[in-house]
């Protein structure tokens, strides 16, 4: 290779380096703002107060309809959901929201997932980290170093994912916010299951392998959010989103949910489970998978929980001392659908 | 994005490539020309290795059986039968001196073919075959102790039993020497950029490359790298971005709507042009820059005006293997009309069975020999057809129209080559025409699986602006890049345009580490 070729390539390869670094800065502080408003905690730092503060996963977003709850409490509300949100990520979001003055918060309603919070650390939902704010973004880049990210894995998550949604904002955008509502869809159609199908679910084959425990790190995350909130005063209460019998009656299901009620009941948070009466789980038509609502799942679930909501804000000492005490007691692996928590309507100040 | 546990493989697409490649190809060219073989042979050990490593002793049987049987029908070819093969000769007394090597060469032939083709079944479809077997058995309430084989497929397994068969096939018609130094021989079989999805190679073409001495050329490495590029565009930007929109439908086809199996249907012609094209493009830009000169094996198949143009553009080195080593040897087309669409059906019935052990491969290439049949009965009641309809007269509507068919019935036959069993297939062809509507539902249904949310929008727009860009590229003159070669003062302008494009893929790449749809094969 002679000097001369030997330069272009350097000169090439200066060039390529220096566009990337570009893209890559220009991405890492910036790409909140072309994210749509509506969604995500780039919607909801634009807020200024939030009555109910809806933390969670794929389920926590296709089970509550916000339209429907502020319709029905004069209320507002938020659905800050990512897929697959475990734990230790949601501290995350928590921390930088509480440290900063807007928006205040009047009540978290942290989704309770035993299966999430059994999984090694993974993250399925990239918008977490595009829709974030710089700040959040490098604190988020931090905790994915700690759990022992794969180099090709963050950089997919920091460089290649969410490109598609910055690069067509300008069009795109205002589409996107028109089918979202403070986090939650609107209008969106998602129909009940095929009853064969439904009587056919189980809980995943993987899910069944798995140790069957909630990890220490998720175990630690959801202590911290709760000592969090407690901090900064603000009332924290734990939601089961209703899943279909089969899934609730699992082995891995239930051990989890005992340990998540153990370790709400040790730190004297509201752990609240629907009812069959409110929230039927053998009905295939109010699901649309294994896991998530369906349009009318969501409907009658939005209706079901303002009782609670209500209650909550009003005296969250009463819904905290009854559902701290009931959930004392584990509730042994092949132990039926557990009865023995009232369903929410009957909690009144 | 689900992020996954990382493989140690060296594909292409993978990190560890980036540090393989560069090693690789710096010591060949730093090593004296009598011991880069050996460099690349070891190189393309360690690269198939990676994948299984005990597998390499089923190259290690192949490479020997094929070296020995070569070497065997060369002699055949150069010394007396009596002298060289004496016992041989004597169990074929009786035989003129011609015939008796003639019946030996064929001989020798079949046995290296049979052991080829035996390790090609014994791997690839004993338990297709078994399993079908046990279930015939069943039907007839037979007792069948066979049981089923727990054996993980040798990763490019027919590409280089094929790319072994021809030579041994090229040496008994005596177009080819046999090659006396083992080393190249297997290097011939295992050179890692076709290793594992080909071009299916001819000896004519790479053995003699191998004994050539090569000098390190500064425009072979930047057109090698140029076609690298455009091979991982090809495959990490366009293949595995519409993959997860195929995947999520054909895996779950029922309740689909029509459209969305449509789309699915096209983007999935898509996937697998850019995700199979794109290896070789990689793979003969890899070897470019080491100075190795591969064959084509794609010439933009979708522009193609009948079926018989598109296997004349897709996979070349396939169609061609098939064309010499099958297609000619029943007779081609100088027999009997019948026996010509006999002819014409086996070769593809062959070729879906080669694709892999599923009745959906096979259905797949009954259907491509049942449109070949089809383009040579019809082709005169077609020219007539397209004259009656004055399209003969508008060259680009006709053109348009064909290339509309062509891609259509190309694109009825992906279903069943994508769908994971034959009822899927059939479902989605019911689905897809009974059930296709172009309401507002409809549409949307069809946008949601590009990302399963509602940044689905966001996604199908920028998959159609890449799809726009890679279009115009591959219909933009061949090699693609010529009409970048703009004029000379616009050098910077031309390093801007490289460098962007750069920088594209490995923005827009998806970094999963997807493997290659057809090292399956």
């Amino acid at each position: 290779m002679s000097g001369q070729q030997l330069r272009e390539s350097g000169r090439f390869l200066l060039l390529c380096a220096g566009l990337f670094s570009a893209v890559l800065v220009v991405k890492f502080a910036y790409s909140a703002r072309w994210c749509p408003t509506t969604q995500g905690i780039n919607g909801l730092l634009q807020m200024r107060h939030v009555d109910y503060l809806f933390i969670g996963s794929s389920r926590t977003r296709q089970g509550y309809d916000m339209r429907a709850i502020e319709r029905a409490t004069g209320k507002s509300a938020y659905l800050l959901a990512y897929d697959g949100l475990q734990p230790h990520l949601a501290v995350k979001l928590l921390e930088y929201l509480l440290d900063r003055s807007q928006p205040t918060i009047g009540l978290i309603i942290l989704e309770a997932y035993p299966y999430i919070a059994m999984r090694k650390p993974s993250v399925e939902d990239s918008r977490i980290f595009y829709n974030a704010p710089a700040a959040l973004k490098l604190e988020l880049l931090k905790t994915w170093q700690q759990t022992g990210m794969s180099g090709t894995d963050m950089y997919a998550l920091s460089v290649a994912e969410g490109n598609e949604v910055l690069l067509t904002a300008f069009c795109t955008r205002k589409l996107i916010e028109r089918r979202t509502y403070h986090g939650g869809y609107v209008d969106k159609f998602t129909p009940g299951m095929p009853r064969r199908r439904f009587q056919q679910i189980q809980e995943p084959e993987g899910v069944r392998q798995s140790p069957g425990h909630l990890t220490p790190l998720e175990t630690q995350s959801l202590s911290s959010m709760f000592t969090l909130a407690d901090q900064h005063g603000v009332p924290l209460i734990m939601v089961e989103p209703p899943v279909p019998q089969a899934i609730a009656q699992g082995a891995v299901y239930t051990a989890g949910r005992a340990e998540l009620q153990d370790l709400a009941a040790m730190a004297q948070i509201p752990y609240c489970t629907f009812s069959d009466r409110l929230f039927n789980p053998c009905d295939n038509s109010l699901f649309t998978d294994p896991l998530h609502t369906s349009s009318k799942g969501r409907s009658l679930l939005s209706r079901r929980i303002i009782p609670l909501l209500i209650a909550a804000e009003k005296s969250p000492t009463l819904v905290k001392s009854y559902y701290g005490v009931a959930a004392q007691t584990a509730i042994p692996p092949t132990a039926p659908l557990p009865h023995r928590h009232a369903p929410i309507a009957f909690i009144r100040p | 994005m689900a992020v996954s546990v990382q493989g140690k493989r060296v594909l292409f697409n993978s990190l560890q490539f980036l540090i393989f490649f560069p090693v690789v190809t710096t010591l060949y060219f730093l090593l004296p020309h009598r011991w880069r073989w050996l460099l690349l042979l070891t190189a393309s050990c360690y690269f198939y290795m990676c994948f299984i490593p005990i597998y390499l002793l089923i190259l290690v049987v192949t490479i020997t059986v094929d070296y020995v049987a070569g070497i065997y029908l060369d002699r055949c070819d150069r010394i007396e039968p009596l002298d060289a093969f004496h016992t041989v000769s004597d169990y074929l007394g009786g035989y003129g001196r011609q015939q008796q090597q003639a019946i030996l060469k064929k001989r020798i032939l079949l046995a290296s073919i049979l052991c080829n083709v035996g390790m090609l079944f014994f791997f690839k479809y004993f338990n297709f075959a078994n399993s079908n077997l046990a279930q015939l058995a069943a039907t007839l309430d037979w007792n069948y102790p066979i049981k089923h084989l727990a054996i993980i497929l040798p990763i490019g397994l027919s590409f280089h039993t094929f790319q072994s068969m021809s030579y041994t096939i090229e040496v008994y018609r005596g177009k080819f020497n046999a090659e006396r130094n083992f080393g190249l021989f297997a290097l011939y079989v295992m050179f890692y950029p076709q290793l594992v999805a080909g071009p299916i190679e001819r000896p004519q073409n790479l053995l003699p490359q191998f004994h050539q001495p090569k000098q390190f050329d500064y425009a072979l490495l930047k057109s090698g790298l140029k076609l690298m590029a455009w091979g991982f565009f090809k495959k990490l930007v366009i293949a595995d971005r519409v993959a997860d929109y195929v995947n999520s439908v054909y895996n779950a086809p029922l309740g689909q709507h029509g459209l969305t199996l449509i789309t699915a249907t096209v983007l999935f012609a898509v996937q697998i042009y850019c995700d199979f094209s794109g290896y070789s493009d990689i793979a003969i830009g890899a070897a470019r820059v080491m100075g190795f000169k591969l064959m084509t094996n794609f010439n933009v198949p979708y522009i193609a005006l009948s079926i018989k143009e598109f296997w004349s553009r897709w996979h070349i080195s396939l169609s061609t293997w098939f064309k010499d080593y099958l297609y000619f040897p029943l007779g081609g087309n100088r027999v009997s009309t019948t026996r010509h669409y006999l002819n014409l059906f086996i070769v593809f019935l062959v070729s879906g069975i080669w694709h892999g052990a599923n009745w959906t491969f096979i259905i797949w290439g009954a259907l491509h020999g049942i449109y070949q049949i089809l383009t040579v009965l019809t082709e005169r009641a077609g020219e007539q057809l397209r004259h009656l309809l004055g399209i003969a007269r508008l060259p680009v509507v006709d053109r348009g129209v064909r290339m509309a068919i062509t891609f259509t019935l190309v694109c009825f036959a992906w279903i069943f080559f994508r769908a994971a069993t034959l009822g899927d297939a059939w479902q989605i062809i019911r689905t897809i025409v009974v059930n296709t509507r172009f309401t507002r539902d409809d549409l949307l249904a069809a946008l949601l699986p590009f990302s399963g949310d509602n940044t689905a929008v966001s996604h199908a727009l920028c998959t159609l602006m890449l799809l726009g860009v890679f279009i115009v590229a591959e219909l933009w003159g061949r090699p693609w890049y010529a009409r970048l070669r703009l004029a000379p003062s616009t050098y910077y302008v031309r390093q801007l345009a490289w460098a962007s494009f750069v920088v594209l893929i490995l923005t827009m790449g998806r970094f999963a580490q997807n493997s290659f749809i057809y090292f399956q094969f």
